[in-house]
């Protein structure tokens, strides 16, 4: 009778342990391919350097933080869960299979320096050699749960792929393959510098640092040379991406726009058929700002700076201008040709964010409605512009900056 | 009923629990005293006398506001006009007579702004109480309790937000709603609540100090552990249960009886550890009228309580959690039948809970414990936890395990309590070793027998090592190791604990360029060192570099080496500032009294040398010591031993005088030994400049200034003396008080008073008792440096020597009167 119910008692103390620490389920990430993604159908997800804030596309103009505590009074690090527990975030990553309502936010960044325990609070100041580590973070926005995933060896990634449960991502240091349920990493390991530019079709493409772009097997195994893009394009820089079988990428980099804050460079574009037996390239456009893929296809704008009439803001004189004349171009893989997809729309993209299904998450500067309550043109916040339509909405404002708005 | 009576009855007998509690207590409140109202805790301004004072007048606003109102409308008068007044002589000041400067009460009596007190309220020697210090409380308070409302609007607010968000995307069934409509409803109905109060708020003070106070329940499941360690086990050689267990009913009842006394003394030590620490709050700040919301200082308590109501609250989950951490231990003693699993169960739950207590991620989640429970953390502010994928309050769920502890090990105590355990002994177990051993090798132990037989061997075991295996049982040996493994981890903490940058700059800085002596010329070298530095890092320097290269008078290479070094020369003007602070004291000393100091990276070197006592070591010499004599007289004069029958004449009694006290020095020494040389050892492993640096006068470090005569070396071993020789001398004082005091927890309770009782009434701020203080013997440098600051007899060591000279005449003449005692 007493080692029933002794047994009853553990058995029944394990499975309380269990269900409380979240260890029963584990999540089924399907086969798709989650590549940079900020966004989900309803609202759009944003990080700074301790925060992660999301947008609601059913509430333009308003950004809310993810945490879901209300008592959070900072929703900074360490008090605040939804944070990331480093020090610097670099990248994220919004996954949302079928199965869940709200995603799960994977971050990147620098680990701060202290010891974390499995909830990210810090134990004791760590040792010098282990200071400059790269830390994985998931964000659970259903339980409003964090838990550190990995510390690895790549920090400051600018690219986070899921692939089968596995982030793969680049930095200076290596590209790391990080399994989300074990926190199981592994490298290249190669002595030459390598940069994730995409998966498709089941393999792993790598750009090295004079252009030729290599794919290999999930685990690093059997890597082959798939393409030479040549010296010149740096891949570190984003000037190189794999979507759906099409290799996009860019040569001729050079200062676009004169304010400096956007850091904005313009480029010339090709593409790249994978799938073709023999792969060779075909431009896509000169002189191009910002692009993306979309699947296949791709998005982009061309530098044409032009003036517009001086309008008052706010009891402010202002010039509007724009840096892409308010042009988007969709490049189509199966012509091999680009057409205007969206014209005068009021804004220059000055980033896309991510491009899924014909809609555009972009940050712009205005040249039309400009907001006097805002005080400015210029939104580093989340906009997304619909490619179909030509109608973009302002999600979020992150910043307004009044000096850069032109003449004062 | 009449067992439950001769139950507690018998715990009631156990005077080493009695003990045990008193110096719980004691410590317990000492401790709250300590932190939070002592001369270095945040409430050192408050007192007894000016809460009360403070407290009338908030009731005088509540109640009689007649009497307040037309005061206040005069005080409200005269700030207006004084400061219109204020204005008017800043206005005719220039901005260089405006630094620093303040218009006081009697420049605007001058100009006949005046205002006299009128609320009536004076201290005791006299002092009024200032009107407008009273009115600032009101104010302060009042404008707190707005803002606590402001807040409670906002979290409803937010919380309504995030519901029509999640509704708005189909997340109605997820934990995250629910998490959210659980915060909406509960802070609403506080907010309508707290709204119906007018005016709301009042003074508090004191309850907060006892709100804060999280590390009580460490003490009190101390006690605990002690007391529901021995219920159980105690009865299998004395008492009634022999007889009682001869029916099944009877066994049970006996049980039953048990757990009645054990969930009784439970609850009483919670209410008497929650007592005590009131007590202690109200002899020294104070306590305010405890019907005053909580919420003037509790902004986030999701209960409309008074702090009354939230002290019962919180003692009422002490109490549960007192109750269910005894049942727990007692369960597992009866399970196991031992007190060293008992107690090392116990130990590891109260570290467990403590752990899971500080795992609190954000204000809002964290770990159901007892800790939480028995503290305030719980009904601080709402908390929920993902139970079952779904949230549930923390508050809710931590009381339903502990309810279920309570019941299960209840049941479980009352079903099997009365009987043997499943579980062997270690005496069986041993037994049953033996057993094996002698199936399995019986042959070879035969032979060796044999072999054995033909070579002279030992007749008996040496009276010293006997007295050595006397002294160190398997619970002793056990606690030992675990007070060692304490003592190396506070060691590692403390040394491991990385220098502010500052200091860590100053040390790599002196490291590399300036461990030596510093006479004046080298103190104006590092002068005009710091200053040129200090000049290049600033903007003006940039500037200076700027126009140096802009006329040609250095190359690019210069000024472009100039600056990629500039946060190279900041950290190095850091450095040579903090070092110019040390220099200007090397100075001073040289002036004073001619001793040439020297400059050395000493921030890690003084936190070795001024290490402090080791508590865990004196701690160790306290128990294992007192238990010298007694174990003696505990100890039936039919359980003959070895040494028994030496006791019979008077030449053995002395010998085994001989050899005991012998054999508690020796113990004493090896372990003050290993507890600070390992402590130094890690404390050195930290210091890799220290052999450059023995030869420096000790006084070039400022905590040691006032030692003369001693280099770095010379201090560091005769700290190494200091803190290993006192203990022997503990010991042996022990030893006699055992003696003495025949009893274990007499002779522990007397010396742990003598020992502590002068530290800590010096500590309150008694200076007479400083003479007194052994501890600071106990630590080296700092018998030292006090002994330096009495300056006893005119000489710097007088006061040491004439100190540790009295304590080893104590402990001598306590082991002579132990021999004479004895030779009778």
């Amino acid at each position: 009778m007493k080692r029933i119910i002794s047994s009853a008692l553990a058995c029944a103390c394990i499975f309380v342990c269990l269900s409380v620490s979240g260890c029963s389920k584990r999540t089924d990430f399907g086969d798709a391919v989650y590549s940079n993604r900020s966004y989900t159908e309803n609202a759009a997800y944003y990080i700074t350097t301790s925060d992660i804030y999301c947008a609601y596309f059913s509430e333009p103009g308003k950004l809310y933080h993810a945490c879901i505590n209300p008592l959070c009074l900072s929703h900074h690090y360490p008090e605040c869960e939804a944070a990331p527990g480093t020090a610097v975030t670099t990248a994220m990553l919004v996954v949302k299979p079928e199965e869940r309502v709200l995603p799960l936010i994977y971050t990147e960044g620098l680990r701060i320096p202290y010891e974390l325990d499995e909830y990210g609070n810090r134990e004791k100041p760590l040792p010098d050699s282990e200071r400059r580590r790269g830390i994985i973070t998931e964000f659970d926005t259903e339980t409003g749960k964090s838990r550190v995933v990995a510390i690895t060896d790549v920090v400051a990634a600018r690219r986070m792929i899921m692939y089968h449960g596995v982030i793969y991502m680049s930095s200076i240091e290596d590209v790391a393959a990080v399994d989300v349920e074990t926190g199981a990493c592994t490298y290249l390991g190669e002595d030459r510098l390598f940069n994730l530019i995409g998966i498709w079709d089941g393999r792993i493409y790598l750009m090295d640092s004079i252009g030729a772009v290599y794919s290999t097997e999930p685990d690093f195994s059997d890597m082959r040379e798939v393409y030479d893009c040549g010296v010149g394009v740096n891949a570190f820089e984003g000037n190189a991406v794999v979507d759906s079988g099409m290799l996009y990428f860019a040569r001729n980099v050079t200062d676009a726009v004169e304010e400096t804050y956007l850091y904005m460079k313009k480029a010339d574009v090709y593409a790249v058929d994978l799938r073709e037996e023999s792969p060779s390239e075909r431009e896509v456009a000169k002189d191009v700002l910002v692009w993306e893929p979309d699947g296949e296809d791709l998005y982009y704008t061309v530098y044409s700076y032009r003036e517009y009439e001086k309008v008052n803001v706010g009891g402010v004189d202002v010039i509007p201008k724009s840096f892409d004349g308010g042009t988007v171009y969709m490049y189509s893989a199966d012509t091999g040709k680009s057409e205007v997809c969206c014209s005068d729309i009021g804004a220059s993209l000055t980033q896309i964010r991510d491009a899924v299904d014909g809609k555009i998450l972009c940050s712009v500067w205005n040249y039309r409605d400009l907001d006097p309550d805002v005080d400015g043109n210029f939104n580093d916040g989340v906009c997304l512009l619909d490619a179909a339509t030509g109608e973009l909405s302002v999600i979020s404002h992150l910043q307004y900056i009044k000096q850069y708005m032109g003449e004062q | 009923m009449k067992l439950l009576r001769y139950e507690l009855k018998k715990i009631l007998g156990m005077k080493y629990l009695w003990a045990a509690l008193v110096l719980l207590v004691a410590a317990s409140s000492a401790y709250f005293y300590y932190l939070w109202l002592g001369p270095d805790s945040y409430m050192k301004n408050s007192s007894r006398e000016m809460t009360e004072i403070t407290d009338d007048f908030f009731r005088r606003c509540r109640e009689e506001p007649e009497t307040v109102e037309p005061i206040r409308e005069k005080y409200d008068e005269y700030t207006r006009e004084a400061e219109r007044v204020s204005q008017e002589i800043r206005e005719g000041m220039t901005e260089e007579e405006l630094i620093g400067f303040r218009v006081t009460e009697e420049m605007l009596a001058e100009r006949g702004v005046t205002y006299e007190d009128s609320l009536g309220y004076t201290l005791s020697d006299g002092t009024p109480v200032r009107d407008g210090e009273l009115f600032l409380y009101y104010d302060e308070i009042s404008g707190q309790w707005k803002g606590m409302l402001r807040h409670l609007d906002n979290v409803i607010d937010v919380t309504e937000g995030a519901m029509i968000r999640y509704e708005s995307v189909g997340a109605t069934d997820l934990p995250v709603y629910g998490y959210e409509s659980h915060f909406n409803s509960v802070y609403t109905s506080l907010r309508e609540e707290l709204g119906r109060l007018d005016p709301g708020f009042g003074y508090e003070s004191g309850w907060t100090a006892t709100f804060y106070y999280l590390e009580l329940p460490v003490f009190m499941f101390a006690f605990l552990l002690l007391a529901a360690g021995v219920i159980f086990l105690n009865e299998r050689s004395v008492g009634l249960l022999p007889v009682i267990r001869t029916t099944r009913g009877g066994r049970m009842k006996t049980a039953a009886a048990k757990l009645g006394a054990l969930l009784t003394v439970s609850v009483c030590a919670a209410i008497l550890f929650s007592a005590a620490q009131l007590l202690t709050t109200y002899l020294t700040v104070g306590l305010s009228d405890p019907s005053v919301s909580v919420h003037v200082t509790r902004w986030e308590c999701p209960y409309p309580l008074s702090v009354g109501e939230y002290f019962l609250a919180v003692t009422a989950g002490r109490c549960v959690a007192a109750a269910a951490f005894s049942c727990a231990v007692a369960l597992v003693s009866v399970v196991s039948f031992s007190h060293v699993a008992t107690y090392a169960f116990g130990v590891l739950f109260i570290g467990a809970n403590v752990y899971m207590s500080s795992m609190e991620v954000g204000s809002s989640s964290g770990l159901p414990n007892l800790v939480d429970l028995a503290g305030h953390t719980l009904i601080e502010h709402y908390s929920e936890v993902l139970v079952f994928g779904r949230y549930e309050s923390t508050l809710a769920v931590t009381l339903a395990l502990a309810l279920g502890i309570i019941a299960v090990s209840g049941a479980a105590l009352v079903l099997f309590g009365g009987q043997r355990s499943f579980i062997p002994s270690p005496r069986r177990l041993s037994a049953l070793a033996a057993e094996v051993r002698v199936r399995v090798f019986g042959a070879a132990d035969r032979l060796r027998e044999k072999l054995s037989a033909r070579l002279p061997h030992k007749r008996h075991t040496s009276l010293f090592r006997w007295e050595l295996y006397r002294m160190l049982p398997v619970g002793t040996v056990l606690l030992l190791i675990i007070l060692y493994g304490a003592s190396v981890f506070t060691s590692v903490s403390r040394y491991g604990e990385p220098l502010s940058e500052r200091w860590s700059e100053y040390e790599d800085y002196v490291k590399e360029n300036f461990i030596g002596p510093v006479d004046e010329e080298k103190s104006e070298e590092i002068l005009a060192l710091r200053d040129e530095k200090t000049y290049l890092s600033s903007s003006e320097g940039i500037e200076y570099m700027m126009g140096e290269f802009g006329s040609g008078n250095i190359t690019l290479d210069e000024y472009s080496e100039f600056l990629n070094s500039i946060d190279g020369l900041r950290d190095e003007a850091l450095a040579l500032e903090t070092l110019a602070d040390r220099v200007e004291y090397l100075d001073g000393l040289r002036e004073q009294n001619g001793t040439v100091g020297w400059a050395m990276p000493d921030a890690m070197l003084t936190r070795v040398l001024d290490r402090g006592v080791n508590w865990f070591l004196l701690f160790a010499v306290i128990v294992l010591f007192s238990r010298t004599y007694a174990q003696d007289y505990a100890k039936k004069s039919s359980e003959g031993e070895f040494y028994s029958i030496l006791r019979t004449t008077r030449h053995g009694r002395r010998r085994l005088f001989r050899v005991r006290y012998g054999a508690v020095a020796a113990a004493a020494f090896a372990l003050a030994l290993l507890f600070e040389c390992t402590d130094l050892f890690i404390g050195v492993a930290h210091t890799d400049y220290i052999s450059k640096v023995l030869g420096a006068p000790a006084s070039s470090l400022p905590t040691f200034g006032a030692v003369r005569g001693l280099s770095v070396g010379g201090l560091l071993a005769v700290e190494a003396l200091l803190r290993t020789l006192p203990y022997v001398l503990l010991a042996l004082i022990c030893a006699s008080a055992s003696f003495a005091l025949r009893r274990v927890s007499t002779a522990l309770f007397a010396v742990a008073a003598v020992t502590l009782l002068p530290y800590a009434i010096a500590y309150m701020g008694q200076p007479l008792f400083r003479y007194a203080d052994v501890i600071p013997m106990f630590s080296g440098g700092e018998l030292l440096v006090r002994s330096a600051e009495f300056g006893t007899f005119g000489a710097t060591y007088g006061f040491a020597l004439l100190f540790a000279a009295c304590y080893a005449a104590l402990a001598v003449a306590a082991a002579l009167l132990v021999r004479r005692k004895i030779g009778e």
